[in-house]
């Protein structure tokens, strides 16, 4: 099977993978580079939960050729704590607020929620529900969520 | 309520930090080396005779190691009446059935393989609707019963009949009665982790299942019986992964899992199988659609006089552990508000649809809106507010209902009042003089469901094993399982409690039936309850043993020392008080008579298994609640906006306030989808909408922020005073949010979901009655 | 994983697009944000002998305004134009209808070309651009044509490309005149849908206070997103009136070609039609401080 070899940074260091034309980021992520993080929810874009983030833009990694990850920064939920394995405020936000449960949709959440505040530092809640949309979450019904990253937003903004 | 130092306090659940991270594994990110991948080949019809299966191109895959069908393995029966067997043979009776199942060295090769797999049918006639399928004419789903009996109709053989007090009585005493037919149709679970599991067999023959199940130990014991069927005398090991959403779809065990037993057995390879979504959706079971039929009168003062229900449930073409919701379904039916006279009727009934099975309530959400809507009606009829309607016949502590529950503490009174005061529900309801086209109103309703266990099963209980080490690090193996809900965190938390020590010095070990004793799963809003119970006696008689050694070693009696901040402490010389550690080391190095501090309890609940007439008290205690909505009705489209939601629970006794409001904030969104938005469509048996897209759980743009109104009642026989929480937060949301509809616009719709069309074409119809959509005529 | 078996491609220039086109020949499909693609490919319903990816195309990027109007290049995504509020006020209906789609994932690779190129009969993109008159630049090879998106459409997830043909640019004139614009997606919930009905109107008022141009488009009203223009007509060279909005809803309503399916009935996409495209405009602003006018 045809192969092409991408290049391109995750969470920070390089990385080098043969990939077929029709895998998907995710496969190589998870596959590939063992970055299980990222969940496959759906498959079809519909749920979030492969959220990561390429070029600080949250997206569906079960829709993203991987070809494309070429020359890309990628970010994962296992690149978001500090190097000591401090958790990064949202995530800390995450914990303490109760917007975990099953945990499932969390890194995704996580990360899409990352990519709002690095984009808009103090968003209205309307922005936050409008930014966390497409990350599905059949537990917790989203306010602890949503709290949570409000919360964060404050942290990181202080 | 006696002072606490963790118990009671929003502690943030234990595996947060792994969940933010990404490190969790879940039956999705889980690889066992030798691994292969299965892959299962469903039904191309919905009723038909199989002809002949042709697996010769799918062997012939590369990377293929077995194509495994009902004529090549062993027959494995399971389910609630062992009419489903993992692969189908001779017939299949719904399009989710399994006919073949293929283990190959990639999910790409299993997948082509599937595809490769020929089936040649002969169609036979089916049936879609329950009350077609009573008919006498209809097609039979079986033929005959698990045992070869021959079935004479399509009825389940289920009793599920309860009657107490005189009925007729009572509906003669009644000076006002409500009548009604309410219809429920399809919703499911929608875990954002699909289901899967890897079965591996050792050498010897024993199997260790990696599973995400609701129910080891039950698990377990299916699938010793399915080795048995095979023919192997192995053991069997019931390993969890970390759970992506249960809430239900995993209390029982289904075809996928055996199907993956068979071919691990098959190959001699460990074979795992997780469900993409689409087959989460159509090959995972829903809740049952019920038709429920609700009569119910008063007297002229507006107490209840009677109430009698009787209900046609889709059970599908086979039959799961769900086949036993009625017997919760009695539970409102027979006991929310105090009803004299009482009678309840279900008929589970097959069908060519796809099988049904327990979602959180347990059918309680089907029936409690059938009884809270007609609740409404009668009301009306009375000419009473329906708040005070609920508050003449609110239940009250100490009552024996007429089904013979033992109602103890009960806060269903305060929770109506609660609701009432937060929705400032008298000047809100039945607002005169409004204009425009959007119209509010408010509606509420009310909740019964078990908050002590529910025997179900011949054992409701659950055991714990504790040890200590010798520095006063604590393991606590459940038998109980965390699937999301924080039940890992909850028991942390009673354990901490009961043996004075920080809650970051107890681990909580579940999932693992090698290791943890038996519980009979995480349903029925138990575990915090009879899991708690059970945890809390096993650290009881540790704290005990601690304490009679620490009463030694101080030459003081145990009744004056206690363990609090990781000390023995001597209530009456502070000076004795001794670091437990040390205690602890004491009794470990001693010279002589060295010993370790652990205990094991096993609690079963002082509670019936309810058979033949259905009377006794399944629970050891019952939860209570209701939820009061203000809804913004867009008369022009018949869209619903929520624009307050306030849910009031009985819950004994918050152990974590912070994950109960999570139980109640995510149950009540669940509720609210069921009540707007969720609906599972089913043309001749085919789902149509198996994906996110077009099955509609709501999102964060939806979502309504909720106002938890926690009651407190200290349940005697509760864990600090607890009972459950778990399923109760969605059972009275749609009834709550239907009357919230009639008291904005004034009609009443008695089918789920409320949908905007369904919601405006009630309206068009009753502006103009005459036609089948009224003024929708004019379109031609 | 999708179908595998095709080759990907990622050009880096249009020439080099064109031309990998032309050589690859009809199995090859275009692709940029590949949100549709992909999922098609994975059910399936597409098996291409070449995938030509367009994302790295500088030529098909950035969003151009001039005091013309607005360009798009074929590959701005739909977040591009959401977070643009240049656009927001000069093309709401536009900035409406591409934030809308999917999810902030999706519209974060979405392309409105794309979603031209799809050509689903609910693209909500293709609604807010028909509003405005957009007109789309086809790169042919050997040069370039320019087509009404109005003429774009061919018919349920086909568009008048032809093989090796690639949609370049979308060109947007600026409405001249006092505007009043929205669009409407009508859904079960807020959030990652498909409309059940999607509904356009913009007007512009005239110097002399009638209404100079109306536009009224639909999408999931017909086998391609569309214009009514007996709707736009009702409206065009009058005073802007409540009665008139109505009447031109109804006639909408009327000549909408909708269906009954599992996803929606006829009568109620219908009733949509009715009651929000007098309901747009009117939260468009088109009445405010006007009732004296009328």
């Amino acid at each position: 099977m045809e192969r092409i070899t991408i290049r391109f940074k995750v969470n920070g260091e390089d990385a080098t993978v043969a990939v077929a034309p029709h895998w998907n980021l995710l496969r190589v992520l998870r596959e590939e580079l063992e970055l299980t993080g990222a969940k496959e929810g759906c498959g079809a874009g519909e749920c979030g939960a492969c959220t990561v983030l390429v070029n600080g833009r949250a997206v569906n990694a079960c829709l993203y050729p991987a070809v494309e990850a070429d020359g890309a920064e990628v970010t994962t939920v296992e690149g978001l704590a500090g190097p000591g394995g401090e958790l990064h405020p949202i995530q800390r936000a995450f914990v303490e607020k109760g917007a975990v449960q099953c945990g499932f949709c969390t890194p995704g959440m996580v990360l899409s929620a990352k990519a709002l505040l690095d984009r808009v530092p103090l968003p209205s809640e309307e922005e936050i529900r409008t930014a966390l949309a497409g990350n599905l979450c059949r537990c917790t019904g989203y306010a602890q969520i949503i709290e949570a990253v409000q919360a964060a937003a404050e942290e990181l903004s202080r | 309520m006696s002072a606490t130092a963790v118990v009671g306090k929003a502690v943030p659940k234990v595996d947060g930090a792994e969940k933010v991270t990404g490190r969790t594994v879940y039956i999705h990110d889980l690889k066992i080396p030798g691994m292969l991948y299965g892959k299962i080949k469903y039904s191309d019809r919905v009723s038909a005779r199989i002809v002949s299966i042709d697996t010769s191109e799918a062997e012939k895959v590369p990377g293929v190691k077995a194509v495994i069908t009902a004529y090549n393995t062993p027959e494995i029966r399971f389910g609630f009446l062992k009419d489903n067997t993992a692969l189908k043979k001779d017939r299949v009776r719904q399009y989710r059935d399994e006919i073949a199942a293929v283990a190959a060295t990639t999910p790409e090769a299993a997948e082509e393989a599937v595809r490769k797999i020929r089936v040649e049918y002969e169609d036979l006639p089916a049936v879609f609707d329950p009350d077609e399928a009573l008919a006498p004419e209809a097609p039979r789903v079986h033929e005959t019963d698990a045992r070869g009996k021959p079935l004479k109709d399509n009825r389940l053989r289920l009793p599920w009949r309860v009657e107490a007090g005189d009925v007729k009585a009572g509906e003669e005493a009644s000076a006002f009665v409500a009548e009604g037919e309410y219809e429920v149709g399809w919703v499911t679970h929608c875990c954002l982790g699909t289901s899967g599991c890897i079965a591996s067999f050792d050498p010897h023959g024993n199997l260790t299942m990696y599973s995400n199940t609701q129910i080891p130990s039950l698990a377990r014991t299916d699938y010793m019986e399915a080795l048995k069927a095979m023919g192997l005398r192995g053991r069997v090991r019931v390993v969890n992964a970390a759970i992506g959403g249960g809430f239900g779809s995993k209390l029982d065990t289904y075809a996928h899992e055996y199907i993956a037993i068979l071919l691990a057995h098959r190959t001699g390879r460990p074979v795992k199988i997780v469900f993409d979504r689409e087959e989460e959706f159509f090959a995972t079971s829903p809740r049952q659609p019920v038709k429920v039929r609700v009569r119910q009168g008063c007297d002229a003062q507006g107490r209840l006089t009677f109430r009698e229900i009787s209900m046609v449930l889709d059970n599908g073409a086979y039959t799961s552990w769900g086949a036993t919701t009625p017997t919760v379904m009695m539970m409102p039916a027979t006991s929310l508000y105090r009803v004299p006279n009482v009678r309840f009727e279900a008929t589970c009934v097959y069908t060519n649809n796809t099988y049904c099975q327990a979602m959180r309530g347990y059918g309680t959400p089907q029936v409690t809106f059938a009884i809270e809507c007609n609740l409404d009606e009668l009301a009306e009829k009375v000419g009473l507010d329906p708040l005070e309607m609920r508050l003449r016949n609110a239940n009250e502590p100490g009552e024996v209902t007429p089904q013979g529950f033992k109602v103890t503490t009960c806060g269903h009174r305060e929770c109506i009042e609660e609701v009432a005061k937060r929705l400032d529900w008298k000047n809100k309801r039945g607002r005169a003089g409004q204009t425009g086209s959007k119209r509010r109103g408010v509606g509420m309703a009310c909740l019964m469901h078990v908050g002590g266990g529910a025997k179900i099963y011949r054992s409701d209980g659950c055991g714990t094993l504790i040890k200590v080490d010798d520095f006063g690090n604590v393991d606590v193996f459940s038998g109980s399982m965390d699937i999301g809900q924080g039940l890992d965190t909850v028991l942390r938390q009673i354990v901490a409690e009961t043996l004075g020590v920080g809650i970051e010095r107890v681990n909580v070990i579940v999932g693992d039936t090698d290791v943890c004793p038996w519980d009979v799963g995480v349903h029925a809003s138990r575990s915090t309850f009879i899991a708690g119970n059970s945890a809390l006696n096993a650290a009881r008689m540790v704290r005990d043993q601690i304490l009679e050694f620490a009463g030694q070693m101080l030459e003081a009696p145990p009744e004056i020392l206690a363990l609090e901040n990781g000390q023995v402490v001597c209530r009456e010389d502070p000076s004795k008080n001794l670091p437990l550690a040390k205690v602890l080391r004491r009794a470990h190095f001693a010279k002589t008579g060295n010993t370790m501090f652990m205990a094991a309890h096993f609690y079963e609940p002082d509670t019936d298994m309810l058979e033949g007439e259905f009377k006794g008290n399944y629970s050891c205690t019952y939860a209570w609640g209701c939820h009061g909505v203000e809804v913004e009705v867009d008369t022009e489209t018949g869209h619903v906006e929520i624009v307050k939601y306030v849910a009031a629970h009985d819950v004994g006794r918050a152990i974590n306030p912070m994950l109960l409001r999570g139980q109640v904030q995510g149950a009540v969104m669940m509720g609210i989808g069921y009540a707007l938005s969720e609906e599972m469509i089913f043309e001749q048996g085919r789902l149509r909408n198996p994906n996110f897209r077009d099955y509609k759980i709501l999102t964060a743009k939806d979502a309504v922020k909720v106002e938890p109104v926690i009651v407190e009642t200290e349940d005697p026989a509760g864990p600090f005073g607890a009972k459950g929480i778990g399923e109760p937060g969605l059972v009275p949301s749609a009834p709550a949010i239907a009357n919230a509809i009639y008291d904005a616009v004034g009609v009443r719709l008695n089918r789920l979901p409320l949908k905007p069309e369904r919601v405006l074409r009630a309206l068009k119809e009753r502006e103009a009655p005459s036609g089948p959509c009224g003024a929708l005529q004019r379109e031609g | 994983m999708a179908a595998k078996g095709f080759s990907y491609h990622r050009p880096t220039s249009l020439g080099e697009a064109l031309a990998l086109l032309a050589d690859l020949g009809p199995g090859a499909v275009p692709v940029a944000g590949a949100t549709d693609v992909w999922v098609n490919l994975r059910a399936g319903k597409l098996a291409p002998e070449a995938l030509v990816s367009l994302r790295n195309v500088p030529e098909l990027s950035g969003l151009r305004k001039t005091e013309h109007g607005l360009v798009l290049g074929a590959c701005v995504t739909h977040a591009e134009v959401e977070d643009d509020l240049w656009v927001a006020e000069h093309f709401p209906a536009l900035h409406q209808a591409c934030s809308g789609v999917g999810s902030r994932q999706v519209r974060n690779v979405a392309t409105v070309g794309g979603n031209l190129c799809n050509a689903a009969p609910s693209a909500d993109s293709a609604v807010g651009l028909l509003l405005y008159d957009a007109e789309c630049r086809i790169e042919t090879g050997t040069g370039h044509r320019d087509v009404p998106l109005t003429e774009f459409f061919a018919g349920p997830n086909r568009t008048v490309l032809g093989p090796g043909e690639v949609l370049a640019e979308i060109r947007l004139p600026l409405p001249a005149g006092r505007t009043f614009a929205g669009y409407r997606k009508i859904t079960r919930r807020k959030a990652v849908e498909l409309p059940m009905i999607g509904i356009g109107a913009r007007v512009t008022l005239g110097t002399d206070g009638r209404v100079a141009e109306a536009r009224i488009a639909l999408g999931v009203a017909g086998p391609t997103p569309l214009r009514v223009r007996k709707a736009e007509e009702r409206l065009e060279g009058e005073p802007l009136t409540r009665e008139a909005a109505a009447e031109a809803a109804e006639i909408a309503a009327q000549e909408a070609k909708v269906r009954d399916s599992w996803r929606g009935e006829a009568w109620y996409r219908r009733e949509m039609i009715r009651v929000w495209i007098p309901r747009i405009l009117d939260e468009a602003g088109a009445w405010e401080g006007r009732e004296g006018e009328l």
